[in-house]
Formats: C-alpha cells, sequence, structure tokens
C-alpha cells in the first residue's frame, strides 16, 4: 500500500526530529559550524541540517549516521517499559502504554540515514586523500543507507521501528539474564 | 543532513576577512574562513525553543518510562533465566524464577504455564495442580506451548491413580498402604498397566526387602514407560540394596539426564557411592544435592550418612538437628538413626 511519504513524516513527526536533532548533535559535538536547519515542515519532506564539511572524513561519515545510533537508541528506552509490559507479559495495553510505543516505534523508525546523508558521506569519503581505511567503511555504509531507503518502499523503516521496540528490551534481557 | 564542501558565504574580500561578519582577523576558520566568534557562533547554532519543549517533553517521557522499568525489567529477567534454566533442564532452578515471576505477573499466562512444566519436571505436583487451578480458564494462544502442556499433564496423570483404582482406594479408606499385597495384586491382576497400583506394590516389596520381585515390576513399569519418574526413582536404592552399585549409578545418572538438579537422584547416588565406600564423591553428591535444596530432608539426611561414616559426629548432628526441625523429614531420620545405632546394616 503506498502512503505518501509526507504523511508518514506527519504521522511520526517525533522520530523526524529527532533524526534531524541528531545530526546538529553530533556537529556540535565535533564542533562543526551549523548554517540551518529543517527540523520539519507539514508541506514537503524536505529537512536538513546544513552545516560545514567536517576536516575529518570519520566525523562527516559519523555526522551522517548519527540518527541511527540516537534515534535507535531512544526509540527503544522510551518503548522499553510498555513494550516488556504488554508484549512479553500480555497486559491490556494503557493509554500511556500506546503513547510510549507510539513513540519508540516512530523515533526508531526514523533511524534510518536519508539519501542526502548518503550523498554527503559519498562526497567526503571520495575526496582525494580519504584514507583507506575510511573509504572502506564509508562506501558500504553509503550502499546500505541506498538499500535502506530501497527498503522504505517495502516499509523496512517501520519494521525496523517495530523491531527496535520489541526485540531490544528481548535482547536486553538476554544480556542481563 | 547536508554539509558544504564549498564555502557558503559571499566571495572573499582581499584581505583576510570572517566571511560571516567580514572583519578582518589574522586567524580564520575551518573550510569557510570564519573568525573564531562565527565559528563558536556556528558550531553552538541556536536550538529553537519549540525543538528543546519537545525534547524537554521526551526527555520527562523517557525518564518516566525509565522509572517503571525496574520491575518490568526484573520480572523479565527471571523469566528468562527461568527459559535458559529449562532449556539446560535445570528444572529446579527454572521452577523458582518461574514461581518469581508468577509472584510478580500473576495475570502472565506464558510463566504460569512453565511454572507448571517446570514443577512437573522437578515433581512438584502440589505446584502443578496449584498452578493448574490457576489455569483453568484462560486463553491460551500459543500452540506449541499449549500442546507441551498438554503432553505434560497427560504424562502427569500416571502419577495419580486412576478413576478405577480411586474407587477401590475409596474402599480402603483411601489409603493405599492399608490394602495388602494380595490386594494389590488382584486389583492389577485386572488392570495391568495402572502405574500408581504397580508402584505401589512395587515399593511395598521393596520395604518388605522381596527385591528381586521388586525389580520385576519396575522393569514392566519402565518397559511402559522408560521414563516413569517413580519407578527410576525406586531402582536406583533397589539395585543399591541388590549390590549392583553400577546399576545403582546408572539410575541415578539416567533421572540426572532429565532434571540436572534433581535432589533425590544426587542424594541416592551419594548413598550409592557411600556404600561402595567412595566416601569423598558421596560427600560431593549430598553436598550438592543439599545445596540445591536446603530444605530437603531426604537430601539431608544422605549427608548426615556420609557425614557420620567420614567420622564427622559434629556435622551429622547439626544436620539431624535441622532434620528434626521439620516433621516431614521424620521418616528420613529413622533410617538414618537406625543407621547410627547399628540397628540397620548400611555397609561393611
Amino acid at each position: 500500500m503506498l502512503i505518501p511519504g509526507i504523511l508518514i513524516s506527519i504521522v511520526t513527526f517525533p522520530g523526524v526530529i529527532v533524526h534531524e536533532l541528531a545530526h546538529q548533535l553530533f556537529c556540535r559535538l565535533y564542533k562543526i559550524p551549523v548554517f540551518k536547519v529543517v527540523y520539519f515542515q507539514a508541506e514537503n519532506t524536505a529537512r536538513y541540517v546544513l552545516h560545514e564539511a567536517p576536516e575529518s572524513k570519520w566525523q562527516s561519515i559519523m555526522i551522517g549516521i548519527g540518527p541511527f545510533f540516537v534515534n535507535t537508541i531512544l526509540g527503544a528506552l522510551i518503548a522499553l517499559p510498555s513494550s516488556l509490559s504488554v508484549m512479553e507479559f500480555h497486559h491490556s495495553a494503557g493509554p500511556l502504554d500506546i503513547l510510549l510505543i507510539y513513540l519508540g516505534v516512530s523515533i526508531a523508525m526514523h533511524a534510518f540515514p536519508s539519501t542526502g546523508d548518503a550523498q554527503s558521506i559519498w562526497q567526503a569519503v571520495e575526496e582525494e586523500g580519504t584514507p583507506l581505511w575510511i573509504r572502506i567503511i564509508g562506501f558500504p555504509i553509503v550502499g546500505l543507507i541506498y538499500l535502506g531507503a530501497l527498503g522504505s518502499f517495502i516499509w523496512l523503516d517501520a519494521l525496523y521501528g517495530v523491531g527496535v521496540v520489541i526485540g531490544f528490551p528481548k535482547l536486553l534481557i538476554s544480556l542481563m539474564a | 543532513m547536508e554539509s558544504l564542501p564549498e564555502p557558503l558565504l559571499p566571495e572573499e574580500p582581499a584581505s583576510p576577512a570572517c566571511r560571516n561578519c567580514g572583519q578582518a582577523h589574522a586567524q580564520l576558520m575551518g573550510r569557510n574562513q570564519l573568525c573564531p566568534e562565527c565559528y563558536q557562533g556556528f558550531v553552538k547554532y541556536p536550538i529553537p525553543m519549540w525543538i528543546k519543549a519537545f525534547g524537554g517533553g521526551l526527555l520527562l517521557v523517557l525518564i518516566f518510562s525509565l522509572s517503571s522499568l525496574s520491575d518490568n525489567f526484573t520480572t523479565g529477567i527471571h523469566f528468562k533465566r527461568g527459559e535458559m534454566a529449562k532449556r539446560k533442564k535445570n528444572y529446579l532452578t527454572a521452577e523458582n524464577e518461574f514461581a518469581n515471576v508468577v509472584k510478580r505477573e500473576p495475570s502472565y499466562t506464558e510463566a504460569k504455564l512453565q511454572l507448571l512444566m517446570a514443577a512437573y519436571n522437578n515433581h512438584d505436583f502440589p505446584t502443578v495442580a496449584a498452578t493448574y487451578s490457576k489455569l483453568v480458564n484462560e486463553q491460551i494462544t500459543d500452540e506449541d506451548l499449549l500442546s507441551e502442556v498438554s503432553s505434560t499433564l497427560s504424562s502427569a496423570a500416571s502419577y495419580y491413580p486412576s478413576d478405577s483404582l480411586a474407587a477401590y482406594l475409596e474402599k480402603h479408606g483411601n489409603d493405599i498402604s492399608s490394602i495388602p499385597e494380595t490386594g494389590l495384586r488382584d486389583y492389577l491382576s485386572h488392570h495391568s498397566n495402572e502405574p500408581y497400583a504397580m508402584f505401589a506394590l512395587a515399593s511395598r516389596l521393596f520395604d518388605e526387602k522381596k527385591l528381586t520381585s521388586a525389580d520385576s515390576m519396575l522393569n514392566e513399569m519402565l518397559l511402559a514407560d522408560s521414563l516413569q519418574y517413580n519407578a527410576l526413582c525406586l531402582k536406583a536404592p533397589l539395585k543399591r540394596e541388590m549390590g549392583q552399585m553400577d546399576s545403582s549409578y546408572y539410575y541415578s545418572d539416567k533421572l540426572l539426564s532429565i532434571n540436572h538438579e534433581d535432589t533425590y537422584a544426587l542424594a541416592t547416588k551419594s548413598r550409592s557411592l557411600l556404600k561402595a565406600k567412595r566416601d569423598k564423591e558421596a560427600l560431593e553428591a549430598a553436598l550438592q544435592s543439599t545445596r540445591l535444596n536446603p530444605k530437603d530432608g531426604y537430601a539431608q539426611a544422605s549427608l548426615a550418612l556420609v557425614y557420620h561414616f567420614l567420622h564427622e559426629e559434629a556435622k551429622r548432628d547439626a544436620i539431624i538437628k535441622q532434620i528434626e526441625a521439620d516433621t516431614s523429614g521424620a521418616s528420613y531420620l529413622s533410617y538414618v538413626k537406625d543407621v547410627i545405632e547399628g540397628k540397620e546394616s548400611f555397609r561393611n
């Protein structure tokens, strides 16, 4: 079923905002100047963080994939108690559980970097003088991002969001048990 | 995210000046040639108030969410530990873990089903019955789990009297020990495959030291069901009494292969090892058994026996005191006392 991207963005706006904020926070972490940020707009799906290209290629990669970590971890943590209660112990979901799971899924499903992020990483990695090990890491990441973008046509991003919310508690418990 | 490989701001003036504020500066920074003040300003590009409010809201939700996590998380860990113990056939641990989960989450159906199965594997039938009663009328959607439980419950039936035996028992005041041996044999001649009655008769024969007959009866039971717990349990001491020590170890080990934490199997093995004068191994098995279940009367009695033959009287007497404190251990204690007093010959 094809649902316009703009509608998905509106419904899952917390994830969209967290995604852009993650780029910005990674820029701040690496002390990279930021010139403009568009966190969210209801009119179209364009949102971005306009920043200076870092000297360090590694920082370029990390700024590009930062949302993957931030959105995944934040989404998983927010939904964790309700996910355990509802999915594992089969309690009936209260309004708070629904809110937490909604937030968790919508944040985690926007963890995938966009094709715009991939392009920035590509530009940084293909520049002359980029160390080989950065290229070895960078190019597959770009490939994976494009694969993820293709996968979003079959709801891969949404599946990822749901997977994080359901799978993270199981993983955490397995590690702690 | 979009990065700017080329400078964003207007063309550079002739003298080196910041491309944002236009002020000349000796030390311009970054690809965009910004003075340190402008550079720092862009590094700390302001986050709008509404985003801060949104982030604050998320943070509050996160704190609230994590504050309510502890209980659910602990329950989840106990459940997982129970599952892991079950996979390793450590059913005593599994039962304790699932019991903990059910205590915390009484409406957690899967945990109750797992508790029932773990309790069955520990032959803790009071817990099986109590858990079963809590499950009546509950809907079970997990087909695999349902079939596992159904199979457990049908196996459990062999440890209870059948309807016909129950009717027969009623005539004897519901006390199978009051039925004479001939009565049991007569009943079995009409109901040859009744495990409960067969075991009752085998136990009677064992108590009366009719070891060969008891052995034959147990063989019949094991022919019908090679995992019949009661039969395996009685085989180990029976073989010990018959002096067939390897066979006794075999049945103890068989029980331990079904449940790695079978305290009875460990305790009875310790007695066989003790009888064979393998005292060190006997002590190890007895200690392992009491460690698993410190309140198990048979395990405690076995350890007391080991200490007796190791001439560690103080430790032996301390354990005897512990058994005396619990009335359920009386029958085990009387045997130990008989051995100590020389009324019963345990080993030469």
